[in-house]
């Protein structure tokens, strides 16, 4: 049994099915890549794990546990969180700022030492500080810290965007489109430190993502959707041989 | 961090120790002035901290109102010491304004605003209607705070020398909370959630919490400037609290700015002095009210507090064109 599960999961926008009864196991420590044509339905997929919408119907289960339709905070703090496919920001602050807020909440401070800084001059900001500088260095942009996040090039920015993701703690992260925009070195480097996510602290990766090459050289298991359905499932050779994922998605 | 909070002391010394100065050298009625202008303070200060997370509310004048009407009718009919009633002013707004966000929660930008404002007003339109309000004519003859302990001291806030005083302290105390929260982490991802509220909320924040803070803590001290109100002007009614007051409190916020914690404070004080000195157009007042407002919309959007900014670069080009 895998550690996510989806059964049936669904989601429909009216007379739409965005997402058709999707059945889906992903094992601990896999990198699972998810591949489909635009607008099959992939970010919705992502939306209805991290709690961002509501399924119609079906189930999601988490180490054993159901998490449909729960809230996007409690998914975080269970260790689930996703990112973005288009870059998301606090442009007008430092990328260390950016990194420190996503890592507050999971320091342990009252309302009212937060207000009158009981703690907050102390270890308490030290800690978290150090630990948004380790984030930093882990998805290897340490060397602009002070830099507004606005004013970084995209694929630093993206960069960013993991790092905050990664300082909630994740057991599982859900990837949206990672290397969008990305030249060939940027995309390899974030490739390298996606496997490195999976091999040193053991996170569990989801993503989606249309550079092929990148996707067929560090996916472990590749899912296929087509208008919201699940056309195919395995490894980058068998799915990359698959006559409807050729029709679909490949091309010949 | 501490450098920062005796810089904000050291820049604030004057502005205190003028207020502390005030009533010695004015006459009464600008005495009376101060205190509208200490309430209003807290007011915009308040309605400013709700805005952090981008809801604007209008029924922040109406949670004002609650108040204003806790408190009088807490000492009226109750006989409850002033004490006792201005945090309860507090309190009973938290609590009607923690009813008010179950619709409006729910909504967000304008939805909220115009929300509020419906809301805010169901809340009035209640006053008038129940025979514990007093209906259209409100509440008169609410009594002045006074604090007596048999045999150490008593001191009778009737006088206006004494209430000025008794305001000047509350609304430190007020703005000094305010302040030290703006300071704070809280503030910081109260403003991410105005800017980026996906993201927030994907790195783990109840965002709908958060703006729930806000929106309680800033309309506690909507409550708490009700009752310094109520207590100094003695009467309180209905029309009072109604949207045109909750538009010149905008007008303070837009004027003044809102990005910082000053902008406010500038509005107010920007409009007091400015309300005394345009006194001579009388009905035309809200026509010059309406015209600064256009103007600062047009000339400097970010407002009053933006205009060091703007002006310390033009300063240094100018100097620069000299020396060349």
């Amino acid at each position: 049994m895998g550690e996510l599960q989806l059964k049936k999961l669904r989601k429909e926008f009216g007379g739409l099915v965005a997402v058709n009864d999707i059945d889906l196991d992903i094992e601990a420590g896999e990198i699972r890549g998810l591949i489909g044509p635009n607008g099959s339905g992939k970010t919705t997929l992502f939306n209805l794990i991290s709690g961002f919408l509501p399924p119609t119907g079906g189930s999601v289960t988490w180490r054993g546990k159901n998490i449909t339709g729960q809230p996007t905070h409690k998914i975080v703090w269970q260790g689930i969180t996703r990112t973005f496919q288009l870059t998301k920001l606090l442009k007008d602050m430092t990328t260390l700022q950016n990194v420190v807020i996503a890592c507050y909440l999971h320091s342990e401070m009252g309302f009212f030492e937060r207000i009158f800084g009981a703690k907050s001059k102390g270890e308490a900001e030290d800690i978290i500080e150090k630990k948004a500088l380790d984030l930093l260095k882990l998805a290897g942009i340490d060397n602009i810290k002070d830099e507004l996040a606005g004013a970084l090039p995209h694929g630093y920015q993206r960069a960013l965007n993991i790092a905050m993701a990664l300082a909630t703690e994740p057991k599982l992260l859900l990837l949206d489109e990672p290397a969008t925009g990305m030249n060939p070195v940027e995309t390899e480097k974030l490739m390298r430190t996606i496997k490195l996510l999976r091999d040193e602290k053991g996170i569990t990766i989801f993503l989606v993502e249309h550079d092929m090459k990148a996707v067929m050289a560090n996916c472990d298991k590749i899912t296929v959707m087509n208008f919201g359905v699940k056309i195919a499932e395995g490894s980058p050779e068998e799915v990359s041989r698959n006559e409807e994922v050729i029709e679909a998605y490949l091309g010949r | 961090m501490g450098s920062d909070i005796k810089r904000a002391i050291i820049s604030l010394l004057l502005p205190v120790a003028l207020l502390v100065v005030l009533p010695f050298i004015f006459s009464r009625y600008y005495l009376d002035l101060s205190i509208v202008f200490l309430i209003n303070l807290i007011l915009a200060s308040s309605f400013r901290l709700i805005s952090t997370t981008g809801d604007f509310s209008l029924a922040h004048v109406p949670l004002m109102g609650m108040g204003a009407y806790t408190s009088a009718i807490m000492s009226k009919q109750l006989g409850l010491p002033f004490f006792i009633t201005l945090p309860l002013a507090g309190i009973v707004a938290t609590i009607v304004g923690l009813v008010m966000l179950f619709p409006l929660i729910r909504m967000k930008d304008f939805a909220f605003f115009i929300g509020s404002y419906a809301i805010g007003e169901a809340l009035r339109l209640s006053w008038i209607r129940l025979e514990l309000f007093g209906g259209h004519r409100g509440i008169s003859n609410i009594p002045e705070p006074k604090i007596s302990i048999p045999g150490l001291l008593s001191v009778d806030f009737s006088e206006v020398i004494p209430y000025y005083f008794l305001a000047l302290t509350i609304t430190l105390l007020c703005l000094v909370f305010m302040y030290l929260l703006d300071r704070s982490r809280i503030t910081q991802i109260f403003k991410a959630i105005h800017i980026e509220p996906e993201l927030v909320k994907s790195v783990g924040y109840n965002i709908t919490g958060y703006r729930i803070m806000a929106f309680e803590v800033g309309t506690f001290f909507a409550g708490v400037s009700g009752a310094l109100a109520a207590h100094h002007m003695g009467h309180i009614d209905p029309h009072q609290f109604e949207l045109t007051t909750g538009l010149y409190l905008l007008i303070w916020i837009v004027v003044g700015g809102h990005a910082t914690f000053w902008g406010p404070l500038i509005g107010v004080t920007f409009f007091t002095i400015i309300g005394e000195w345009m006194r001579v157009f009388g009905a035309w007042m809200p026509f010059v009210y309406g015209l600064i407002l256009i103007v600062t919309l047009l000339f400097l959007p970010d407002g009053l507090e933006s205009l060091p900014k703007r002006i310390i670069p033009f300063l240094n080009k100018k100097k620069k064109v000299v020396t060349a």
